[in-house]
């Protein structure tokens, strides 16, 4: 078992620029929603204690993003020490439910993550809220993308409506307690090994 | 980014339901919102096409009223508390605009039921979560009465250079000088800005060479339909109501037809550009300083300022790789270590500031400060702030941004003292680096949207007599800039020729296999030396107290 204790969640929103990836995140952290977002420049986050199973308390660091693809190459330096990725579309929207596939694999790249198999990743599919009319995205493609990137889950949402954002949130938060646990494993095998110590340069990493 | 866009078959099949369906048609300029002064009325109607304005003069009781409301903000600002004056203003407009409604297209008559007095006087809400009203209120009385005095301070500057004119707004200002600089920082009457700015940062020199360019941009938009830039097209229409939700003149109103002319003017602006400018297209966060523009100056003006901003303030900042952004950061990260040593050393760790590794790999904070330069502070800090930052910008330059930046840094620096010793007495130990690092982008985030007093950061620290900020100048940055940027071209040259290639999309940055001694055989050990002074020894190190040291020496 981990002695290194790490109570921080990191949780980067990734996906389109205007699918709602800042909706999404307040709605989860504060319970709000208003039409008035302004567009994501650079990054911005928020934190929420998080309670699971009864008794495990943490702190989850929800990091929203800009959507413009741009932007990818500012982000580099904080993709690391994520410990759940979320990947958001936009129902209404074909294109941006296509390059999830391209967020998740630019993620990977950037984050290096220790085993990219298993790092957990999290599909929206936001806007559920509109009239059907405008859906463009059917749910069936939904869940065959989620399987064929490997069985990631996946949710449909409305940061408008407040559907399913809670529900997506714990899975999310599950996900990353349990990835942020097997880093720490990890780093402890790492360590006993005496060998291969590759801290890479980031302070983050340890807390000893 | 490699992301696989198959065909760009965005203009037919996606434009229309972004748009509700219409195609968009780049066809008559819509005028801007006009300087707020008291000839507003005439100086709208002047800019309004002739057909608009015709369907103006009938409807303009009300544009007038709703400009004397926010009139009485800035030069009646003692009477802003008058619960009274409040009222008559709410009631006199709520009425009027229900039943007059042929001014549906006026940019500036009062919005059905909302309460004009929540508006400052460029039409932004006075408060929200973070500035409070009691704190709006309390802080407006005092600045409202320090613009007037300003004015009245211009007003004499410019009489006594001979160009004072009937006119408010002034069409020509003082050459250049220490007393000219020394007023700008002090602020520019908010209703002489456009001028102001068009004047300093030499717009006229750029329309001049250039006549007829911006029609002839959007005319040729037009008739391509160029797909080419389909991608920008969708950005830029998802971003038009994501510029300035919360202020009155870009907001839709319940009875309106078509959408509010500033965002029309605001989309041919941001379609014109990427169009002139294929390297920047466009970038998220020009839409900031477009809107903003676009509340001073009108569509063509606001379209060359655009044009100076991204070539002459922030050069490479918003291009497709965001370059310049990482140039500036890294020059950022440079003054601060020289500046701010004590904050530098909570950002970046000890081993990645001996050499100069972060130049390449960028401290995450930087993620947060990337957005100040790019947007021009636009949205980070409260408006009149912003203003303020801007009169500078265009008169001295990019070299404000920094200084600027180190100031915010500073105050968070002492916030986050403040934070430290909190967590220190509640909890009995030092927090831990993880928490910090919480703490740093928290404080990072909310401090600057609290400064609502311009002169907490121009009074209080940038422009001090006596400290070193004074010695970086717009020269001591060009030669900065040079040098982060020939550093990462370095690294990045290395990291290839070490076979550490990294993907075209990438840049040089995903290279993870980079460490200390990559770093030190690339630069050997060139490390950047900031010209100093006395003064520069030390953040707010007066020359008497070194004068004192020396002596004692």
């Amino acid at each position: 078992m981990s002695s290194r204790k790490k109570n921080i969640l990191k949780v980067i929103i990734l996906g389109d620029s205007g699918v709602g990836k800042t909706s999404l995140m307040h709605r989860y952290v504060s319970d709000k929603f208003s039409q008035q977002y302004k567009a994501t420049i650079g990054a911005d986050f928020l934190t929420k204690e998080v309670t699971m199973d009864g008794d495990k308390v943490a702190t989850m660091q929800v990091w929203d993003t800009a959507g413009q693809e741009r932007f990818q190459s500012l982000g580099v330096a904080f993709y690391r020490g994520a410990d759940c990725c979320v990947l958001v579309y936009d129902v209404t929207n074909a294109k941006s439910f296509e390059n999830i596939k391209s967020w998740r694999d630019e993620f990977l790249v950037h984050a290096n993550v220790s085993s990219p198999d298993s790092f957990p990743f999290v599909i929206l599919g936001n806007k559920l809220d509109v009239e059907e009319s405008k859906k463009v995205v059917s749910n069936r493609a939904a869940q065959d993308m989620a399987k064929s990137l490997g069985n990631i889950p996946l949710f449909l949402t409305s940061a408008k409506g407040s559907i399913n954002v809670d529900t997506a949130f714990e899975e999310i938060a599950r996900n990353a307690l349990q990835q942020s646990q097997a880093d720490a494993d990890a780093f402890e095998d790492d360590f006993n090994d005496a060998i291969n110590i590759q801290l890479d340069g980031e302070p983050s990493s340890c807390n000893c | 980014m490699s992301r696989n866009s198959t065909t760009d078959h965005f203009v037919s099949a996606e434009f229309g339901p972004i748009n509700g369906g219409r195609p968009v048609y780049l066809t008559s300029k819509s005028p801007s919102v006009p300087n707020l002064n008291e000839t507003f009325t005439e100086d709208f109607k002047k800019r309004l096409s002739p057909e608009r304005a015709q369907s103006q003069l009938n409807t303009t009781s009300v544009a007038e009223e709703s400009t004397n409301v926010s009139l009485i903000d800035l030069y009646g600002g003692e009477e802003d508390d008058d619960e009274e004056l409040e009222q008559a203003a709410r009631n006199s407009d709520v009425p009027r605009s229900s039943t007059n409604s042929a001014s549906a297209d006026s940019p500036r008559r009062p919005s059905v039921g909302k309460d004009l007095s929540e508006y400052d006087r460029y039409g932004f809400k006075k408060h929200n979560a973070h500035v409070s009203q009691e704190e709006y209120h309390e802080w407006w009385d005092e600045y409202s009465r320090y613009c007037i005095r300003r004015k009245r301070k211009w007003q004499d500057l410019l009489e006594k250079s001979g160009l004072g004119s009937d006119n408010d707004v002034p069409d020509r200002f003082p050459p250049r000088s220490e007393k000219l600089k020394r007023y700008v920082r002090k602020g520019i009457p908010a209703e002489w800005r456009g001028q102001a700015w068009w004047h300093f940062a030499r717009g006229q020199e750029k329309l001049n060479k250039n006549k007829g360019l911006y029609d002839q941009l959007l005319t040729n938009f037009n008739e391509r339909n160029d797909k080419s830039s389909g991608r920008d097209l969708e950005v830029i229409e998802r971003d038009l109501h994501r510029t300035f939700p919360e202020n009155i003149h870009f907001q839709r109103q319940p009875t309106d037809n078509e959408e509010p002319l500033m965002i029309q003017s605001l989309r041919r602006v941001l379609l014109a550009f990427s169009v002139y400018n294929p390297k920047i297209g466009y970038c998220q966060s020009m839409n900031f300083l477009a809107g903003l523009l676009l509340l001073f100056l009108d569509e063509e003006k606001t379209f060359w300022m655009l044009v100076i901003i991204t070539s002459r303030y922030l050069p490479g900042v918003h291009n497709v790789n965001l370059e310049g952004v990482n140039v500036d950061q890294g020059v950022l990260m440079l003054c601060v270590k020289e500046y701010l040593p004590e904050f530098w050393h909570r950002i970046v760790s000890k081993q990645q500031s001996r050499n100069n590794e972060f130049l390449y790999k960028l401290p995450p904070i930087t993620l947060c400060t990337a957005s100040w330069f790019m947007s021009c502070f636009v949205g980070i800090v409260p408006i009149e702030t912003t203003l303020r930052i801007w009169d500078c910008l265009f008169y001295e330059e990019s070299h404000i941004l920094f200084k600027v930046s180190l100031s915010i840094l500073r105050i968070c620096e002492q916030e986050l003292g403040i934070a430290r010793q909190n967590h220190r007495v509640l909890r009995n130990k030092a927090p831990s680096k993880d928490d910090e690092d919480i703490e740093i982008f928290q404080v990072l985030q909310t401090v600057p949207k609290k400064l609502l007093d311009p002169q907490n950061i121009f009074d209080r620290i940038i422009f001090k007599r006596r400290i070193s900020l004074n010695n970086l100048n717009q020269e001591e940055i060009d030669r900065c800039r040079k040098y982060v940027t020939s550093q990462r071209l370095k690294l990045k040259n290395y990291a290839d020729i070490m076979g550490n290639r990294p993907s075209a999309t990438g840049g040089a940055k995903r290279d993870l296999t980079m460490g200390p001694e990559f770093v030190e055989n690339a630069l050997s050990s060139e490390v950047y030396g900031f010209r100093r002074s006395l003064t520069a020894a030390h953040w707010n190190n007066s020359i008497k107290e070194k004068v004192r040291q020396i002596r004692r020496k």
